[in-house]
């Protein structure tokens, strides 16, 4: 078993072959070797890392799939999410993103893959304002600034 | 009372404007690093980046300054622009030049933005018919495009469809140059794929002379990636009989340095196999026919070749894929060192037996039972949804990839062969992923999948199978992956797609 600390101070205790599939950990075990010290993870809360090894668990002992090399990479730029992975991901905004974080800091591709993959489609097709609605994130371009970055696509059209 | 209710109103808007703050504040997305924004924007847009795809781009930077950055520090977003033809080719020769005379500059500033990256540009037809044949300017002489090409950043990728040979005679960049002039222009220094499509609504016969003119082939640069896409049968030539002796003249300054060729064509001829023999660093090979069925032709005055003893041995070819096509090229060609090969069968309606066996034996013949890692078969039609599959040993095999709307079963026989010394094989003992594309809905679901892979393992080599039905499923994907428990606990596992998968 190994022992992680999460930032809000939660102590879990998971099984290797679990948490293995985070390739932090896995080096980390790696390195160090045995140890009965917890691994502290201060950039994950203990509601994020629950849900994180609620993913880990599913797939536990599965080989890594393809996806866990990074899409970029292999230019793959499909939107298509599993079944399970879909409803994995159906949670409020604020978990979605840290997941997002957490599968980042915790070096997790295939979930990271899924979670930007999740956001993508959220703000496919969608003007700056409706993405702005979507996140509640606040406009701060002066509407000069915002008129010359429009411009930058206007040779588009015929003049 | 008004004045209360006025007091009242203001205070909530007010408190209205500070939870909106607030949200904004504690928005999560916040916290996201530029790198991964970068990507999430990158997963959002259909590169190369064509008008809607650009806009698309432009609504993205235009969220909020973080985004912005994100934006501008994800250089690749800005690497790929797809250019189309316009309306304004109706309004005659100067005009065209006048209307797009700033445009140079600004595709200039939107590739500046991409940096080092390899660069993108795609012209494309926004209809598939060209007039220059009756006087109007061809639509091939787009002038931001002439621009980019003789004086624009070196390209990494160059795509153009054109409507006819005579089109790309008449294209202003060949007009009048000799091949070593165009090889010096600009864009071209360090092009990797060149990618030119013949397409148009209207019939317009296939004219590159004989080998007394030289082709049009001779006036393309120099590139290591090929993709062809020739006019079809029906709108290059009168009569069928025409097409399967037109020669594809690529000169041998292309074919011999290419590491990549893809080629759409329907024509019926064998001209294809006089292609292949001159690509001997081929790497790569992707052939669409379309449906049409070229190797089988007693009528071409090709034939015969190659002769029935002797093969086109591509040797250094890694990869290749067979799309809508006829396996009959399976028996003329060996490839010694191919990983990946993905084919599609196309035309059965009983069953697809013939085109399984010839796969069989070109797999033996050329001995990829230690070589081949990656198998996809498309097309398969199997009696009452059954297909027998049964491929010889392929031990190096890690990914098997079926999809066939016409399949809910594949066979794959015994998983265990024995040798005429006695000596026993697994048959794909590798195997890490299959893919169940497409497949049909069927009481019995992975039940003979899952009776394989159970017989073959050997060791502790695990299999995921990703699932995607053609149609609504019988199974549960619990009751899948508890078959696939049962199978054999803790070493098979099963996902399952909305379809399509992929």
């Amino acid at each position: 078993m190994v022992l992680l600390l999460t930032s809000d101070n939660e102590m879990f205790s998971v099984a290797e072959d679990v948490i293995k599939r985070s390739a932090y950990i896995k080096n980390m075990l790696e390195d160090v070797g045995e140890s009965d010290l917890p691994i502290p993870l201060p950039n994950v809360e203990s509601n994020v890392l629950v849900k994180i090894l609620e993913y880990c668990e599913h797939y536990r002992g599965e080989p890594l799939p393809a996806s866990d090399v990074d899409p970029a990479e292999i230019g793959d730029r499909s939107l298509d999410i599993a079944d399970w992975d879909q409803k994995y991901m159906a949670v409020d905004q604020e978990m979605l993103f840290e997941i997002i974080l957490a599968a980042n800091y915790l070096d997790i591709k295939s979930l990271l893959d899924v979670g930007c993959k999740t956001v993508a489609k959220m703000m496919k097709g969608k003007s700056s304002e409706e993405i702005r609605t979507l996140f509640n994130i606040a406009n701060d371009f002066t509407p000069e600034e915002e008129a010359q970055i429009r411009k930058e696509n206007a040779w588009a059209e015929c003049r | 009372m008004s004045r209360q209710i006025d007091e009242m109103q203001d205070a909530l808007a007010q408190l209205m404007m500070k939870r909106s703050q607030y949200r904004t504040i504690c928005s999560p997305i916040r916290r996201m690093p530029m790198e991964l924004l970068g990507r999430i924007f990158g997963m959002s847009l259909d590169m190369p980046l064509d008008k809607l795809g650009r806009n698309d781009l432009i609504s993205l930077s235009l969220v909020c300054r973080s985004w912005r950055s994100a934006s501008l520090s994800a250089r690749s977003l800005w690497s790929g622009v797809v250019i189309t033809s316009c309306e304004c080719f109706d309004f005659g020769f100067h005009e065209i030049d006048h209307m797009h005379d700033e445009e140079y500059e600004d595709v200039i500033a939107w590739f500046d933005r991409a940096g080092g990256s390899a660069k993108t540009l795609e012209y494309r037809l926004s209809t598939t018919t060209c007039r220059c044949f009756k006087g109007d300017r061809c639509t091939i002489n787009h002038p931001t495009v002439k621009r980019l090409i003789q004086d624009g950043p070196p390209l990494y990728r160059f795509s153009i469809q054109v409507s006819s040979v005579g089109c790309l005679k008449n294209w202003s960049i060949f007009a009048g140059s000799t091949s070593a002039h165009v090889l010096t222009q600009s864009a071209w220094t360090s092009l990797h794929s060149f990618s030119l499509a013949f397409l148009d609504n209207e019939d317009h016969l296939w004219d590159d002379g004989d080998d007394s003119r030289p082709s049009v082939f001779n006036l393309l640069p120099n590139f290591s990636s090929f993709d062809l896409r020739l006019p079809t049968r029906d709108k290059a030539f009168d009569d069928r009989e025409d097409s399967l002796d037109a020669t594809i003249r690529i000169p041998d300054r292309i074919l011999g340095s290419i590491g990549e060729f893809s080629i759409v064509w329907d024509w019926g001829g064998n001209q294809l196999l006089h292609i292949l023999p001159r690509c001997a660093s081929l790497t790569r090979l992707s052939i669409d026919l379309t449906k049409s069925k070229p190797f089988d032709n007693p009528q071409s005055t090709f034939l015969p070749y190659p002769s029935p003893q002797s093969f086109i041995t591509l040797p250094n070819l890694r990869e290749f894929v067979l799309s809508k096509g006829d396996f009959s090229i399976l028996e003329v060609i060996r490839t010694p060192l191919l990983e990946i090969m993905d084919v599609e069968a196309h035309g059965a309606s009983v069953g697809s037996q013939a085109e399984l066996g010839m796969l069989r034996t070109f797999i033996i013949k050329s001995s990829l039972s230690g070589i081949l890692r990656s198998l996809s078969i498309r097309g398969l039609v199997g009696e009452s949804g059954v297909v027998d599959l049964s491929l010889p040993i392929l031990s190096s095999l890690q990914v098997l990839v079926l999809d066939s709307p016409h399949v809910s079963s594949y066979r794959f026989g015994d998983p265990v062969e024995v040798s005429a010394e006695g000596q026993s094989y697994f048959k794909h003992p590798s195997l890490v992923e299959l893919k169940l594309m497409n497949i049909r809905r069927s009481r019995n679901t992975l039940v003979s999948e899952l009776w394989f892979l159970k017989n073959r393992r050997r060791s502790n080599v695990s299999c995921m199978i990703s699932v995607s039905f053609h149609d609504e499923p019988r199974c549960s994907e619990t009751e899948l992956k508890g078959r696939a428990s049962e199978a054999s606990p803790g070493h098979i596992f099963v996902n399952i797609y909305p379809s399509p998968v992929i």
